[in-house]
């Protein structure tokens, strides 16, 4: 059944057990929202925990772009993750959103933890800071 | 009376994004060295537009997500980053096109090398996005764009055969330099395939806020707007015909391109041709730099808008900054203009099947476009469209080395 506002899918189709979220169609590659409306990114990669003698679970999104090259091929995963290891600010392992923050999939992903308390904008708060800031006009935010 | 004034704003910044350098060269190139034997092609071409602008404009209006974005989404990262590497060469090379012409434009005008003028006209363009909103940035050059009328009143000037020219609307085969009139075919096409216009377009209507009551205005912006923008890109063909074709002229450069004004206008004819070149050259640059920040921003899920201030969207304003001296720069170091221009609308050519075959999924995708979605006949015109396309793009390089 899809939503009148922006077409997510949360009704289960006929036949379908109630609970079943289809990660690859509803979640992976799909835009990352916060409960504000800001933009976190794309869902790149979808993170499961190998348990003991139990099935695994699905933890965590990825929101990397490691990740995304990765599933092109290994090399240019290792390769952009090298990038983000040597060059990124104030990071040592890639940014993820627990499962636990997922609200619904469809075409849009929506997570209840504002983007400021992930770390998926590190570059973003790099460029602020560093470059934008200092060119006239980039000193504040808002409308133009 | 506002709904009135929409349209036509709309109408007018849909020409503005049709005529560009690329459609310059490659109508002036069509009719001097084929006279109107090439109009079909430009019809052809214009209809597969009009229904392609209309999808990609019906897909913003309902999901509120623009092409790149829904690509990215529906067809995964892999097929996502072929449009990536594609479009950001091809944006690139047309960028600097772009840029070209509006470098040559003021070198016919003052006579100073066009490299002067590149990095003054590149800075203009950043700026011009940096400081400006969307609408500032797309009606304002627009609006002035509209001198390219020059194009049909010099035409109906020189009071164009028109037997001759409906007769083009038919489809013949070349009388002589075969190769040479199949690769400036592509290059027409590949002039109205732009795939930035597509995407740019659909970012457009969501940055304006567009909502399912604004489907039937697109619909009109598309035809309209698409139509009047080839009757003055017909008017160009057949102008060029009149003028350069009559007298022998093949066109190399621009300089012998904006000869084709001076039988009309007299001495005018020259700083027109340039005020027409550089405007609708500015105007483009500024919504292919605008382009690779969406291409990016969409891509990857990135914060975005043209209306919000480059401090609260850093990496979209970053790629716009770091594009445009690319461009700049190739400019410079490829040299010739009117030689990159038709290089890059057969590039587009070759990629427009890349962004045109994922719109038959994503217009009959209901989570996408709910009730909104293609009908029989639209898909069988836009399966017609992805033949053409793949069509176009399997013989563009083959072309390129015979016929370029």
């Amino acid at each position: 059944m899809a939503d009148k506002e922006g077409g997510e899918v949360r009704a289960p189709r006929p036949g379908r057990p109630p609970d079943v979220l289809p990660l690859v169609r509803d979640v992976l590659d799909k835009q990352v929202v916060d409960p504000d409306g800001c933009k976190i990114g794309k869902v790149d990669s979808i993170v499961l925990q190998l348990r003991a003698h139990r099935p695994p679970r699905v933890i965590s999104i990825e929101i990397s772009q490691a990740a995304a090259w990765r599933r092109l091929h290994t090399r240019l995963g290792d390769f952009a993750d090298w990038l983000r290891a040597r060059f990124e600010p104030g990071q040592d392992r890639p940014p993820r959103v627990l499962f636990e923050h997922f609200v619904r999939g469809g075409i849009d992903v929506i997570v209840d933890i504002p983007w400021k308390h992930t770390r998926a904008r590190v570059w973003e708060d790099w460029l602020q800071e560093r470059i934008i800031q200092r060119i006239p006009g980039g000193h504040r935010g808002g409308q133009k | 009376m506002k709904n009135i004034m929409n349209l036509a704003l709309g109408i007018v910044t849909s020409i503005g994004g049709f005529l560009d350098v690329g459609a310059i060269a490659t109508a002036a190139l069509a009719g001097a060295a084929f006279g109107l034997q090439m109009m079909w092609v430009l019809a052809l071409g214009t209809i597969c537009v009009m229904f392609l602008t209309e999808m990609a404009g019906r897909l913003a209006c309902v999901s509120h997500h623009s092409l790149v974005d829904a690509v990215r989404e529906r067809c995964g990262f892999r097929y996502f980053s072929f449009l990536l590497v594609g479009e950001l060469i091809v944006d690139l090379l047309v960028l600097a096109a772009e840029i070209g012409g509006v470098a040559v434009g003021l070198h016919l005008v003052t006579g100073i090398d066009y490299r002067w003028f590149v990095p003054i006209v590149a800075f203009a363009l950043w700026l011009l996005i940096w400081l400006g909103t969307f609408s500032i940035v797309q009606n304002g050059t627009s609006l002035l764009g509209l001198i390219t009328l020059a194009f049909v009143v010099g035409m109906w000037w020189m009071g164009p055969p028109w037997h001759e020219a409906l007769k083009g609307l038919i489809p013949s085969a070349p009388s002589h330099d075969a190769a040479r009139y199949w690769f400036t075919a592509v290059g027409i096409i590949g002039s109205l395939f732009e795939p930035f216009m597509l995407n740019f377009y659909a970012s457009g209507a969501i940055e304006e806020k567009w909502s399912l009551k604004d489907i039937p205005m697109n619909r009109v912006t598309a035809v309209l707007g698409m139509g009047f923008g080839a009757i003055i890109a017909g008017s160009l063909i057949i102008l060029s015909a009149l003028t350069l074709g009559a007298h022998g002229i093949r066109v190399d450069s621009y300089e012998q391109a904006a000869m084709m004004m001076l039988d009309p206008f007299g001495s005018w004819g020259i700083p027109l041709f340039a005020a027409c070149l550089a405007t609708a050259c500015f105007g483009a640059s500024l919504q292919v730099a605008l382009n690779l920040s969406y291409l990016f921003s969409q891509g990857f899920g990135w914060n975005w808008s043209e209306n919000l201030k480059p401090h609260d969207d850093a990496r979209f304003a970053l790629v716009y900054t770091a594009a445009i001296p690319v461009g700049a720069l190739l400019v410079v170091v490829l040299g010739n203009p009117l030689q990159i221009t038709t290089f890059s609308m057969a590039l587009n050519a070759l990629l427009a099947p890349v962004i045109v075959f994922p719109l038959l999924i994503l217009m009959n995708d209901r989570r996408y476009v709910r009730e909104y979605r293609n009908h029989t006949f639209g898909n069988v015109v836009v399966s017609a469209i992805v033949v053409i396309a793949f069509v176009i793009a399997a013989v563009a390089i083959p072309l390129e080395v015979l016929g370029g």
